[in-house]
C-alpha cells in the first residue's frame, strides 16, 4: 500500500513539475509583451498629447520663450556613443536640407518656429525627462535607442505652394514620432520585421504664422 | 493508477483553467485600452476642432443693425459655416469609420447686461452630418436615427443647463461695474459722461459634437459614441 502510495507521489510531482515547467515561461513571456504593450499604450497617449499641445503652441500669436539653437533641442541619454549623440544633431540637418526624404519645405526655420519647438520639446522633457530627443537620423536598431524611448517632434507644411511667399499665414501639421524598443515583443523581431516600434501621431495647427526668417 | 489518471486530469484542467483566465484578463485589458484610446483620440479631435479653420458663427444684418443666427440667407450661411468644420473633421480623422453630428445652438443675451435669457431652440434640429459614406456601424438607418435624436438631446441639454444654473445663481447685476451674471461676448464697454455703457451680442453660439466611431478589437467592433460642447472660436468680423 504504501509503495502504491509513493508512486503516485512520485507521479503528482512530475506532473506538477512539468505543468510548472509549461505555465511559469507561459506566464513571463505574457508579461513581458504585457509590459510592451503597456509602454506602447502610454507612449501613444504621451505623443498624442504632445501633438495636441504643440499645435497649440504654434496657432497662439506670438509664444513668449528665447529662440534656441538646434544643436540645443538634443537631450542625448546619458553615457550614449558619441556616433549616436551626433545623429541625433543630424536629425535636424535633414529637416533642412532639400535632398533628404525628411525635408520639412523650407531650408530654414522661421524664429516663430523655433520658439514652437523651445515650448514643446521643453513641454516633453517636463513631462518625461528619460525621454531622449530627437530620434537618430537613419534609425535601424533598438540599439541606437540604448533601452529608452526616443522622440521627435517636427512638422510639415499643409498649404505651403510657393516659398516665395513670406506673409501668407501658413497651416502646420506637427507630428511627434516616438521610437520604442521592445522587450517582450522583441523576441517576435523575426516576425515584426524590427526589434522597436515607431509611434506617430499628429495635430493640425492652422494658420500658425507665415514663413518670414 | 486510475487515481493517478484523475489527478493528472486535475492539474491539467486546473491549467487549463488559469491560462484561459490570464487570456481572458488580457483580453478584456486590451478591449479596455482600445477603446480608452479611440476615446482619448475623440477629445485629441475636438481640441482640433477648436483651434481648426472656423467661419463666422453669427452674422450682422447692416439694414436692421442686429446680430442675427447663421441661415440659407446670410454670409456665410448655416451650411458653410457647418462644411468648414466637418470637412477639416474629415480631413483629421484617425478613420474612416468616424462620423459627427453637429448641431449650432444658441443662448440668447440681454444686450445691454450681458446676462443670460434664454435659449433659442430654433435651430436644434438642424443636425449636419458628416462621414465618409461607407460601410461604419454609425452610419446604420437605426443608428442615424438614434444619433441624430442623442445630439438633439445633449445640445438641448447643455445649453438649457447653462441657462438654468445661471439663473438660479441670479444672473442679475446690481450695478454697471458689478459683474454678476455677465456672460455674453462683449462688443464695447465705455465711458458715456461719467457712465459706464456695455453692449453685448445678442446671441451666444454653442457647437455641439456628438462623435461616433467603431472600435476594433479581436473578434468584436463596438461603438464609441462621445459628446462635445464647443464654444467656436469666431463670431463677427
Amino acid at each position: 500500500m504504501r509503495f502504491v502510495i509513493n508512486i503516485l507521489k512520485q507521479e503528482e510531482k512530475g506532473v506538477s513539475l512539468i505543468s510548472a515547467a509549461i505555465v511559469l515561461p507561459l506566464i513571463l513571456l505574457i508579461m513581458a509583451i504585457l509590459f510592451d504593450l503597456g509602454r506602447i499604450y502610454l507612449t501613444t497617449i504621451f505623443a498624442k498629447e504632445i501633438a495636441i499641445s504643440t499645435a497649440k503652441f504654434a496657432v497662439s500669436f506670438d509664444p513668449d520663450t528665447s529662440i534656441p539653437e538646434l544643436d540645443a533641442l538634443i537631450n542625448p541619454v546619458s553615457g550614449e556613443h558619441e556616433d549616436i549623440t551626433s545623429s541625433r544633431r543630424q536629425f535636424w540637418r535633414d529637416q533642412i536640407d532639400q535632398a533628404h526624404s525628411d525635408f520639412h519645405g523650407l531650408t530654414y526655420f522661421t524664429k516663430k518656429e523655433l520658439r514652437v519647438f523651445n515650448l514643446s520639446y521643453g513641454f516633453m522633457y517636463d513631462m518625461n525627462k528619460d525621454v531622449a530627443f530627437p530620434i537618430p537620423s537613419d534609425l535601424d536598431s533598438k540599439e541606437d535607442l540604448a533601452g529608452k524611448v526616443s522622440c521627435s517632434i517636427y512638422f510639415n507644411f499643409a498649404d505651403l505652394v510657393d516659398s516665395t511667399i513670406l506673409n501668407q499665414n501658413y497651416s502646420r501639421v506637427y507630428y511627434v514620432e516616438c521610437a520604442m524598443p521592445l522587450f517582450g515583443l522583441g523576441m517576435f523581431s523575426s516576425l515584426i520585421g524590427s526589434d522597436f516600434i515607431l509611434i506617430k501621431k499628429s495635430a493640425y495647427a492652422y494658420r500658425s504664422g507665415d514663413i518670414n526668417p | 493508477m486510475k487515481i493517478v489518471k484523475v489527478n493528472k486530469g486535475a492539474i491539467f484542467i486546473e491549467f487549463a483553467i488559469v491560462v484561459t483566465l490570464l487570456i481572458g484578463i488580457v483580453y478584456g485589458l486590451a478591449q479596455q485600452m482600445t477603446t480608452l484610446l479611440g476615446e482619448f483620440d475623440h477629445y485629441a479631435l475636438a481640441t482640433e476642432l477648436i483651434i481648426g479653420p472656423q467661419e463666422r458663427s453669427l452674422a450682422f444684418n447692416t439694414s436692421t443693425s442686429q446680430i442675427e443666427k447663421l441661415s440659407a440667407a446670410t454670409s456665410p450661411s448655416l451650411a458653410e459655416f457647418m462644411d468648414t468644420i466637418g470637412n477639416f473633421f474629415k480631413l483629421r480623422a484617425p478613420n474612416e469609420s468616424y462620423a459627427a453630428f453637429i448641431i449650432l445652438t444658441h443662448i440668447n443675451i440681454d444686450p445691454e447686461q450681458g446676462t443670460i435669457i434664454d435659449v433659442d431652440d430654433t435651430t436644434f434640429n438642424d443636425v449636419f452630418l458628416y462621414n465618409f459614406g461607407n460601410g461604419s456601424s454609425c452610419l446604420s438607418a437605426a443608428n442615424i436615427t438614434l444619433l441624430t435624436g442623442y445630439a438633439r438631446r445633449y445640445a438641448g441639454g447643455k445649453t438649457w443647463h447653462v441657462v438654468e444654473y445661471a439663473q438660479a445663481q441670479g444672473n442679475q447685476p446690481t450695478s454697471p461695474n458689478d459683474d454678476t451674471g455677465r456672460f455674453g461676448s462683449k462688443l464695447y464697454d465705455l465711458d458715456k459722461a461719467g457712465n459706464r455703457v456695455r453692449r453685448y451680442e445678442s446671441l451666444f453660439p454653442v457647437l455641439s459634437v456628438v462623435m461616433c466611431s467603431e472600435v476594433k478589437s479581436i473578434g468584436l467592433t463596438k461603438h464609441l459614441l462621445t459628446y462635445h460642447s464647443l464654444i467656436p472660436r469666431r463670431h463677427l468680423n
